[in-house]
């Protein structure tokens, strides 16, 4: 292939380029249709065959009468179902722990465990956790801080690759709170050691929070008095303790449950519940509550039954794990308001399966839909953007061939904001594609393209980046099985959108296919070079986002 | 649509079945039990631990959920619920002073010296086992107390032990609010061999540590004077002072709203805090354990200070040496308002004869015995208007034993609160059979879902942990440790008894 021949290519592409509005001619123009696909517009509302148009982002739209514009890339759905991308609303990131000798912030609270300044968004961004919850489905999540008492202002973030704030929805959604002793990184000697003291350091920092909001009244009301201290956890209180921010209680049990109602009540908190599993004991207690409820389905497994040995299990522990599955049903049929999470699962996509049992136990399938889609999207007040396929809304879909709430469904793609992500199967790794490949990509039309793809580190944690037409871009490389799978943005090459390619590696060749902005590619190439034996660089968690 | 009157039947039938009597072994599923209109219960022994001492072939008439009357021969409304006492013996309700059998958590807070800010209420565990075994030994009335390991601790909650209730409805409404104090070993920590050196580490510390907050409640207490007289509060441009929840409870201590429990053992820490509080003008409303007692009775009964004790336990630690089980008859007999409480959610399911043991132990009559766990220990809480005693008007919370209430032989057959019935006998014994029908049903369904999981899972001996040895060695951090990473000695979890005492 000559170099002017690639030239030429790029001309084009350049022309067509300019021809577009000129708004939008910085940008990589993102249009997608899903022609022939059933869709499943919200709860209840289904459209047995139709098409959804995605335009920079956003559904433009989707139903049974809906033409694929002549722009759109198509993506053919017959056979497939598509649902609006999950929501969790409910998931944590790890912060920085205080070390023994670390000193808070001087402007901060004196217990370390009070952090209500703390905003996650810098840790929010974490591309190996999105791409978990994109494989169950999801495609936005709210984050909180993992460890404190008073974690901090929670954002809400889209799964797409990027930085956080690429993705971020809204910030500050919710102060998250654990009424609980001791956090991350501390030693017991530390206060509160007890649950009684945990409390009461919660209604102290209240109480501080409705001095200080006095105190400052006064003294911007008449400055010839002592001056009064800046502190930054009371500032960020303000609006938890007034009632007009989320104040989101995490809780291990009922009993926490109607504690923490409680202590919303006293201090008149906008509050909500992340649950505990068991609310179905004390059913109208929870419900008196009048909170909204996070629901994890971390269902307790059966006992461990050794032939007909009498396990040594407690019938307390019996009932539990017979009556845990019911718990989603009981609470909406008490008519709690009920939105589920993945928190607390080993695996997000266990939510799926588990959904499946709690509609085995009456649970309707409208009402599994709900609480992973319409009633996180109100609950985070994001109603408006996420929730449903609707046109106007955020283009976040997860596609699936069958249902979704089944043991094993089979989740083919999502869409983060009109971005696609295949959904595989990942196998264990049977190869080390380390080293520098030479490959042909043949296009749609018949064209033949070098490029050389070089890669780094072990199979779990592949670096590199791909070379052609002396542009190159980094790439994200998974391995599964013999099977090597990349993708990379077209931006570099002056393509609007993502590439992907799934190799075969048999020792140094490599075989197989792809997809490109401009259609479909198959793909031969060989390894050129190995990286000598030990020396393989140390496995990076940096694959390029 | 015609209606088939064998589906009918079939649906009463599943509807009566799931009703189990009220005491299951979880709350949650048990049901709070009816309030009937009346109750007479007829015939038997009453031991009213009040003015009318002990009546022979009694009836006590209970309405509503209060006594009504008590006598021989006693009219009954229509439709009252009566109970045929012969043979039987009726006591008020057992209340235990000192308990710590219904609490989530750890029962210290024992980061700081003084802990006044933290709360029983916040804690109270409503399913908890202990509520029900208790109630089966006759038990109504408990104090829940903070642990011992602070001078000042947290504020205690006196509950009753309605099984099934939730939290809220285990309050005891009305009881005065109070507060645990410790002194001696268990907060000065001395001899207890952690890295960590919490200040005070002696007697005198105690005392200072104590001394200390109520000094800086007074200041507290001027400072909101001051502000409060102002006028600052309706003007609102005068910084207030920022409330603190910890002075707040000492300074409610100050104010008489506040009834303080010190856990003390010694004759001259006991004098400490008498000294103390008649310094600051307050009255302490018991001594817990108080095991030397008896040598400064007199001073004890001068103060007005009840003394919650134990029947006979003793030689668990050096500070309690001086110990003897004619502790409570000793401050009996100088006039002092004693009461036996358990410490213990195992002893508490039997009072009865911890009090018997004061009759053996300094002669003590056996209705004075009785009252060591009933109207003695009411007074010790402030809550003798409503329980502690069968006297009209009082809340309709007793027992109902099948013998003489001080013989170990004998058995609670049902224990009432407030008209009640919460526990009784003979449904805890038909239900039994019950239970472990449910049991092996549930047993059933999980071996058909598990069949095909357990099939995967292979033997895991191979994962088994090495077992954890508590070793002394060069690394201090290690030492009185366990696993857990708590102190041994129990100040932070609840390992052994001995630090309660």
């Amino acid at each position: 292939m000559s170099r002017k021949f690639w030239l030429a290519t790029w001309s084009i592409a350049l022309l067509a380029w300019l021809a577009a509005p000129p708004a939008q001619a910085a940008k990589a123009v993102r249009v997608h249709a899903i022609t022939g696909v059933r869709i499943v517009v919200a709860p209840g509302k289904i459209v047995p065959e139709g098409t959804v148009v995605m335009r920079d982002g956003l559904i433009e739209a989707a139903g049974s009468g809906v033409k694929a514009p002549a722009d759109a890339r198509l993506w053919d759905g017959k056979g497939l179902t598509v649902y609006a991308g999950l929501i969790d609303p409910y998931t944590v990131r790890a912060t920085p722990e205080l070390k023994d000798g670390d000193k808070a912030p001087q402007w901060a609270n004196a217990n370390a465990l009070v952090r209500p300044e703390r905003d996650i968004l810098p840790w929010a961004g974490d591309a190996a956790a999105a791409k978990k919850l994109r494989e169950a489905g999801y495609t936005t999540a709210a984050v909180s801080a993992k460890d404190g008492m008073f974690r901090g202002q929670g954002a809400v973030i889209d799964l797409g690759d990027g930085s956080a704030q690429d993705n971020l929805l809204r910030t500050g959604f919710a102060q998250t709170v654990t009424v609980k002793p001791l956090g991350g990184g501390r030693d017991n000697d530390e206060y509160p050691a007890s649950l009684m003291g945990a409390v009461a350091l919660f209604r102290q920092t209240l109480s501080d929070a409705a001095w200080y909001s006095k105190a400052k009244s006064a003294y911007a009301k008449n400055p010839r008095q002592e001056r009064l201290s800046y502190n930054a956890a009371l500032e960020s209180l303000q609006s938890a303790s007034t009632g007009s921010q989320l104040v989101l209680f995490e809780t291990d049990d009922v009993l926490d449950a109607l504690r923490d109602a409680h202590l919303a009540q006293e201090f008149k908190l906008k509050a909500a519940l992340l649950g505990s599993g068991e609310e179905y004991k004390r059913l109208d207690d929870v419900k008196a509550t009048g909170l909204a409820i996070v629901l994890p389905l971390d269902f307790p497994k059966g006992p461990k039954l050794n032939g007909d040995k009498d396990p040594n299990v407690e019938i307390e522990d019996l009932r539990h794990w017979d009556a845990a599955p019911e718990n989603p049903k009981k609470l909406l049929a008490a008519g709690v308001d009920v939105s589920f999470t993945s928190y607390r699962l080993d695996d997000p996509k266990t939510i799926l399966p588990n959904l499946a049992t709690a509609i085995k136990r009456g649970l309707t399938a409208d009402q599994a839909l709900a609480g992973v889609t319409t009633s996180p999207a109100r609950f985070l007040g994001l109603q408006d953007r996420i929730g449903t396929v609707e046109a106007g809304k955020l283009a976040n879909l997860v596609v699936v061939d069958g249902d979704l709430f089944v043991e094993k469904p089979k989740i083919r793609e999502v869409w983060v904001e009109g971005n696609r992500y295949e959904i595989k199967d990942s196998k264990p790794a049977e190869i080390e594609p380390a080293g520098t490949w030479e490959l042909t990509v043949k296009t749609a039309d018949g064209r033949d393209i070098p490029g050389v793809l070089e890669l780094k580190g072990k199979a779990d944690a592949l670096t590199g980046k791909i070379a052609a037409m002396g542009k190159s871009a980094e790439v994200t490389a998974t391995v599964s099985a013999s099977n090597l799978e990349i993708g990379f943005e077209g931006a570099a090459f002056g393509q609007p959108g993502a590439f992907t390619m799934t190799l075969e590696i048999n020792g140094d060749n490599a075989t197989g296919s792809g997809s490109s902005p401009s259609g479909a590619l198959t793909v031969t190439g060989s390894r050129t070079t190995k990286p000598s034996a030990g020396s393989t660089p140390p496995a990076s968690s940096g694959v390029a986002q | 649509m015609k209606l088939n009157p064998f589906k009918l039947t079939l649906c009463s039938l599943v509807l009566a079945a799931p009703i189990l009597a009220s005491g299951d072994p979880e709350a949650w599923k048990s049901t709070i039990p009816d309030q009937p209109a009346a109750v007479v219960v007829r015939h038997a022994t009453i031991w009213t631990s009040g003015p009318q001492g002990t009546i022979e072939d009694g009836d006590i008439l209970i309405q509503k959920g209060k006594i009504v009357t008590l006598g021989k021969g006693l009219a009954a409304p229509a439709g009252a619920v009566e109970i045929d006492g012969t043979g039987k013996h009726v006591t008020p309700g057992l209340i235990d002073e000192h308990s710590h059998a219904a609490i989530v958590g750890d029962v210290n807070e024992g980061t700081h010296i003084v802990t006044a800010e933290v709360r029983i209420h916040d804690v109270v565990n409503s399913e908890s086992i202990n509520l029900y075994r208790e109630l089966a030994g006759g038990l109504t009335t408990a104090n829940l107390l903070h642990g011992s390991a602070n001078s000042i601790g947290g504020q205690n909650q006196v509950i009753k032990l309605r099984w099934g209730a939730d939290p809220d409805g285990l309050m005891f409404a009305g009881a005065p609010e109070g507060i645990k104090f410790a002194l001696g070993e268990n907060p000065k920590q001395s001899n207890w061999g952690v890295e960590r050196k919490r200040y005070p580490q002696t007697r005198m510390g105690v005392e200072q540590s104590i001394r200390e907050r109520f000094l800086a409640a007074l200041d507290y207490k001027r400072t909101w004077d001051e502000y409060n007289k102002s006028g600052s509060q309706k003007t609102s441009d005068r910084v207030p002072p920022r409330r603190d929840l910890q002075l707040d409870a000492i300074v409610e201590i100050l104010e008489g709203k506040r009834l303080v429990h010190s856990h003390s053992y010694r004759a001259d820490e006991i004098l400490m805090l008498i000294h103390l509080a008649d310094e600051f003008g307050f009255k302490v409303a018991s001594f817990q354990h108080v095991l030397e007692g008896y040598k400064v009775a007199d001073e004890l009964a001068k103060h007005g200070a009840g003394a919650s004790t134990f029947s006979d336990w003793w030689a668990y630690k050096f500070e309690v040496i001086d110990a003897i089980p004619y502790n409570g008859s000793l401050m009996t007999q100088r006039g002092v308002n004693v009461s036996f409480n358990s410490d213990d959610s195992e002893l508490a399911r039997r009072l009865n004869t911890e009090a018997a043991k004061a009759v053996r132990y300094g002669g003590l009559s056996e209705v004075d015995a009785l009252k060591l766990v009933t109207i003695n220990p009411a007074i010790q809480l402030h809550i003798q208007g409503q329980v502690g005693s069968l006297e009209p008007g009082k809340d309709a919370d007793f027992v109902i034993w099948n013998g003489h209430p001080l013989s170990n032989y004998t058995r609670a057959d049902q224990t009432w609160i407030d008209g009640r019935k919460y526990f009784d006998r003979a449904d805890d014994l038909a239900q039994r059979d019950q239970l472990v029908a449910e049991r092996k049903a549930l047993l059933a369904k999980s071996k058909a879902s598990n069949k095909e999981k357990d099939k995967d899972k292979k033997s895991d001996g191979a994962e088994a942990k090495k077992p954890e040895y508590l070793l002394w060695s060069d690394n201090e951090d290690t030492t009185c440790r366990t696993e857990s990473g708590r102190n041994a000695h129990g100040i932070d979890g609840l390992d052994t008894q001995e630090v309660w005492q």
